[in-house]
C-alpha cells in the first residue's frame, strides 16, 4: 500500500488527524487571504504619493507580514505535529 | 385541612372559589381514580397501566434529551435551508425518539434564538406530526402481538444499573431503558386489564354510530390527550381497547382524530408562557391539527375506502382493526401535510402579521428564555445575540458620554462628523442610564449563564461570552470615569489639552462606529478577524503614553505636570475602553467556531508585539526622513 493511501486511511480513521487536517486547510486559506491583502496594500503603497497614507500603509503591511509569519510558523508546527 | 395541605389552599382565601374552579378537573380526576381503585381491581389495573405508561414516556424523554441533545441540535442546524429537509428532520427524529415534545421544544429554542426561520420551523413541526403516526404502528403491531411485559423487567433492571453510574451517556441510556421498560409494563397492564374487563362488561354497548358518535368520540380523544398530555397514551388506550373488543372500530377512529387535535391543544396551552416564537409555532401546530382533523372528519368515508384499499395492498387482514387504525392515522396526517405544505407561505404571513411580538421592555431579554436551558447549543447562540443587544445599549451610552449622538456615528459620512468638535458639551447621568438600561439586562444575562449547563467546547464558548459581558460593563464604567475630564477639557481654553481630548474622543468615536457596523453583520464575514485586528493595531497606535506623544507634550511645555497626569489617566481609560470593546467584539460578533478561535489565538499579535512593531516602523521612518533631508541639503 502506498504512503498516500496509508495517510488517507489514517485521516479517515483518526478523529485527531481529521481535525488537524481541517485546521491546516483553514489556516492555509487564511494565510492566502492575508497574502492577497498584503499585495493589494503594497500596490496601493506604490501608487500613492501622499506621505501620510504611505506611512499608514507601511504600518498595515508590516503588521500583516508579522501576522503571516506567526501563521506560517504555526502551520509548520502543525505539519511536524502530524508527522511525528 | 388535608386538602388544603395537598393543594396549597389558604384557610379562607378571597379567591378560593376561583382556585377551586381552576383545580376542579384535577379533583374530579383524583376522585374518579379513587373510585376506580376502590370499586374494581380490573379498572385499577388499567389506570395503573396508563400511569406507568405515562411515567415511561417521561423517563424516555429525559433519557433521549441527554443522549441525543447535541446530535439533534447539530442535525437541526443542517436542516434549516430547505423545507423538505425540515419535514424529513421532524418526521425522522420523532419516529426515532417517539417524542414530538422533544422535537417541538428544540424547534422553539432554535426559532427563539434566530437559528431557524418560522417557515422551516413549521416544516419541522408538520414533519413531527407525521413522525408521531409511527407510534400507532408500533403500538398496534409488535406491542400487542408479543408478550412485551416479559421484556420490561430486564430493561428496568439494566436501566437502573446504568442510571447509578457516573457516566453521563450511560445515565441517559439508563433512563431510555427504564422508559422503554415502563412503557412495555404499562402496555401489558392495560392489555390485561381490558381483557379481564371484557369478561365482566361490554363497553361496545355504549358505541355510537353516525355523526353524533363521531363528534362525541373525537371530543373524548381531545379531552383524554389534554389530561394525559400525550397522544401516544390516548392511542395506546384506544388500541388496547380495540384489540380487546371494548370499543368499536368507528369510535376508535374518532378517538384517534381527537388525539391528534388534543396534542396541539396541549402544546398551545404549554406555549402560553413562552415567547412569540413559541406561540407562533404552537398556533401553527393547532391550525395544522385542526385542519387535518376537520378533513378527516368531513371525508371519513373517503379515508375508510383508502384504508380498505391500502389494507388489501399491504395484506392487512380484514379483522385486524388495530393496524387499520394505524393506517388511518398515517393517511389523514399525510393528507394534512399535502394540504398544508403548499399554504405554508401564507400561514407564515398570517402568523407574523396577526401575532406581533410585544414591545420588548428594557429590562426584559429578547432572545434568551428559561425554555432554552434544555438546548445549550441554541441557548449559547441566543446568549450571543442578547450580548449584542447589550452592546448596542453600551454603544449609545458611551457615544453620549463622548458627546456624540448614536445616529451621528452611524452616518455614511461619519469620518467628517466624528472629527468635528461637539457643538455643545453636555454631561450624561451615566448611573441613571446604566441602572435603567444596561444593568437589568446584564443581570438577566449573568443569571442565565449561571443556570445553563454546558461542558467541553460549549463551556469554552460560555467562558468567552462571560468575559465579553464583563468587558462591556468595564468599558461603560471606564467611560463614566473618563467623562469628568472629557467634559472639562473639551470646553477648555487651553489648546493643547483640548486637542488631546478631541483626539481621544475622535479615536473612540471611530472605533465605536466601526464596531457598530461590524456588529450589524448577520451572515458569516470572513474578514472579521482581519478587520478587528486592524482596529487593535490602531488602538496601540493611539496610545499616547507608548507612542511618545505624552512625553513630547511635557518636553515642549505644552501641558503642565498636573495636566499630564490627568491625560495619562484618561488615556488609560480610553485604552481600556477600546481594548474591552474589541475583546467583546471578538467573542460575540460572529457565531462561535472552535477552530476559528484556535487559529485566531495562533495568528493574533498581542499588544506588546504590536507596540514593538510600531516602534520599529517609527524608527525606520525617522531614519528614512533623515536620509532624505541629508540628500536635499547639498
Amino acid at each position: 500500500m502506498s504512503k498516500s493511501i496509508l495517510d488517507k486511511m489514517r485521516k479517515f480513521l483518526s478523529k485527531d488527524a481529521r481535525e488537524q487536517a481541517e485546521k491546516k486547510d483553514k489556516l492555509r486559506k487564511i494565510l492566502a487571504k492575508m497574502r492577497k491583502k498584503q499585495k493589494k496594500l503594497e500596490e496601493e503603497r506604490e501608487e500613492t504619493n501622499d506621505p501620510a497614507l504611505q506611512s499608514e500603509l507601511d504600518k498595515k503591511i508590516r503588521i500583516l507580514k508579522e501576522q503571516r509569519r506567526k501563521g506560517v510558523a504555526h502551520l509548520e508546527s502543525l505539519h511536524h505535529g502530524t508527522n511525528e | 385541612m388535608i386538602c388544603g395541605m395537598i393543594f396549597g389552599w389558604r384557610c379562607a382565601p378571597p379567591d378560593s372559589t376561583l382556585t377551586v374552579a381552576r383545580r376542579l378537573p384535577l379533583i374530579v380526576l383524583l376522585l374518579l381514580l379513587g373510585w376506580m381503585f376502590w370499586s374494581s381491581p380490573t379498572l385499577a389495573g388499567i389506570a395503573s397501566g396508563v400511569a406507568v405508561f405515562l411515567f415511561g414516556m417521561m423517563a424516555l424523554e429525559q433519557g433521549l434529551r441527554g443522549l441525543t441533545g447535541g446530535t439533534l441540535e447539530a442535525l437541526l442546524r443542517r436542516s434549516t435551508d430547505r423545507l423538505w429537509k425540515g419535514l424529513a428532520f421532524g418526521a425522522g427524529t420523532t419516529a426515532l425518539t417517539q417524542s414530538s415534545t422533544l422535537v417541538s421544544l428544540l424547534t422553539i429554542s432554535f426559532l427563539s434564538s434566530g437559528l431557524l426561520g418560522l417557515k422551516q420551523g413549521l416544516g419541522v413541526i408538520f414533519g413531527a406530526n407525521l413522525g408521531t403516526t409511527t407510534g400507532a404502528w408500533l403500538l398496534a403491531g409488535p406491542a400487542l402481538h408479543f408478550n412485551i411485559g416479559a421484556g420490561a423487567l430486564p430493561l428496568l433492571t439494566f436501566g437502573v444499573v446504568f442510571i447509578l453510574t457516573r457516566n453521563r451517556i450511560l445515565r441517559a441510556l439508563g433512563w431510555v431503558l427504564v422508559g422503554i421498560g415502563f412503557l412495555f409494563l404499562g402496555i401489558q397492564w392495560m392489555k390485561e386489564g381490558f381483557e379481564t374487563f371484557q369478561q365482566a362488561f361490554d363497553l361496545t354497548e355504549f358505541a355510537m354510530t353516525g355523526l353524533g358518535g363521531l363528534l362525541l368520540y373525537t371530543l373524548v380523544g381531545i379531552v383524554a390527550t389534554v389530561i394525559m398530555q400525550s397522544s401516544h397514551a390516548t392511542l395506546i388506550i384506544v388500541i388496547t381497547a380495540l384489540a380487546a373488543g371494548q370499543i368499536s372500530y368507528d369510535n376508535a377512529l374518532a378517538v384517534s382524530i381527537g388525539a391528534n387535535i388534543g396534542t396541539a391543544v396541549s402544546t398551545g396551552l404549554a406555549a402560553i408562557t413562552t415567547n412569540i416564537a413559541g406561540r407562533r409555532l404552537a398556533a401553527a401546530h393547532l391550525i395544522f391539527n385542526l385542519v387535518t382533523g376537520l378533513i378527516a372528519l368531513v371525508f371519513i368515508q373517503g379515508f375508510l375506502c383508502a384504508v380498505e384499499l391500502g389494507s388489501r395492498w399491504l395484506g392487512i387482514a380484514e379483522d385486524n382493526y388495530t393496524i387499520r387504525l394505524a393506517l388511518f392515522h398515517t393517511l389523514f396526517n399525510l393528507t394534512g401535510i399535502a394540504v398544508m405544505v403548499p399554504m405554508i407561505g401564507r400561514l407564515v404571513h398570517l402568523l407574523e402579521t396577526k401575532m406581533k411580538p410585544a414591545e420588548v421592555k428594557l429590562d426584559r431579554p429578547k432572545y434568551i428564555s428559561d425554555q432554552m436551558l434544555e438546548t445549550p447549543g441554541a441557548a449559547l447562540e441566543a446568549l450571543r445575540r442578547e450580548l449584542l443587544r447589550l452592546f448596542r445599549r453600551a454603544f449609545s451610552l458611551i457615544a453620549r458620554i463622548l458627546n456624540y449622538e448614536a445616529g451621528e456615528l452611524r452616518q455614511a459620512n461619519r469620518h467628517d462628523t466624528v472629527a468635528q468638535p461637539p457643538a455643545r458639551v453636555h454631561v450624561v447621568d451615566v448611573d441613571k442610564v446604566y441602572l435603567g438600561t444596561i444593568k437589568p439586562l446584564h443581570g438577566l444575562i449573568v443569571a442565565f449563564m449561571a443556570r445553563l449547563p454546558v461542558e467541553g467546547v460549549r463551556a469554552r464558548q460560555m467562558t468567552l461570552l462571560r468575559v465579553a459581558s464583563q468587558d462591556l460593563i468595564e468599558a461603560v464604567k471606564d467611560a463614566k470615569h473618563l467623562q469628568k475630564n472629557m467634559v472639562r477639557y473639551l470646553q477648555s481654553e487651553q489648546e493643547a489639552m483640548r486637542n488631546e481630548y478631541l483626539d481621544m474622543r475622535r479615536n473612540l468615536g471611530h472605533l465605536l462606529a466601526r464596531l457598530d457596523e461590524l456588529a450589524a453583520v448577520e451572515e458569516p464575514y470572513e474578514d472579521m478577524e482581519l478587520e478587528l485586528s486592524e482596529l487593535g493595531t490602531r488602538i496601540e497606535e493611539n496610545d499616547i503614553v507608548n507612542n511618545g506623544r505624552l512625553d513630547e507634550l511635557i518636553r515642549n511645555n505644552r501641558i503642565t505636570a498636573e495636566q499630564a497626569t490627568s491625560l495619562m489617566n484618561d488615556n488609560a481609560y480610553s485604552y481600556r475602553i477600546s481594548r474591552n470593546l474589541l475583546g467583546m467584539a471578538r467573542a460575540t460578533f460572529q457565531p462561535f467556531a472552535q477552530l476559528d478561535a484556535e487559529l485566531r489565538d495562533a495568528i493574533e499579535l498581542n499588544p506588546a508585539e504590536v507596540r514593538t512593531l510600531l516602534a520599529e516602523i517609527g524608527n525606520r521612518q525617522v531614519e528614512e526622513h533623515q536620509v532624505e533631508e541629508q540628500r536635499k541639503e547639498p
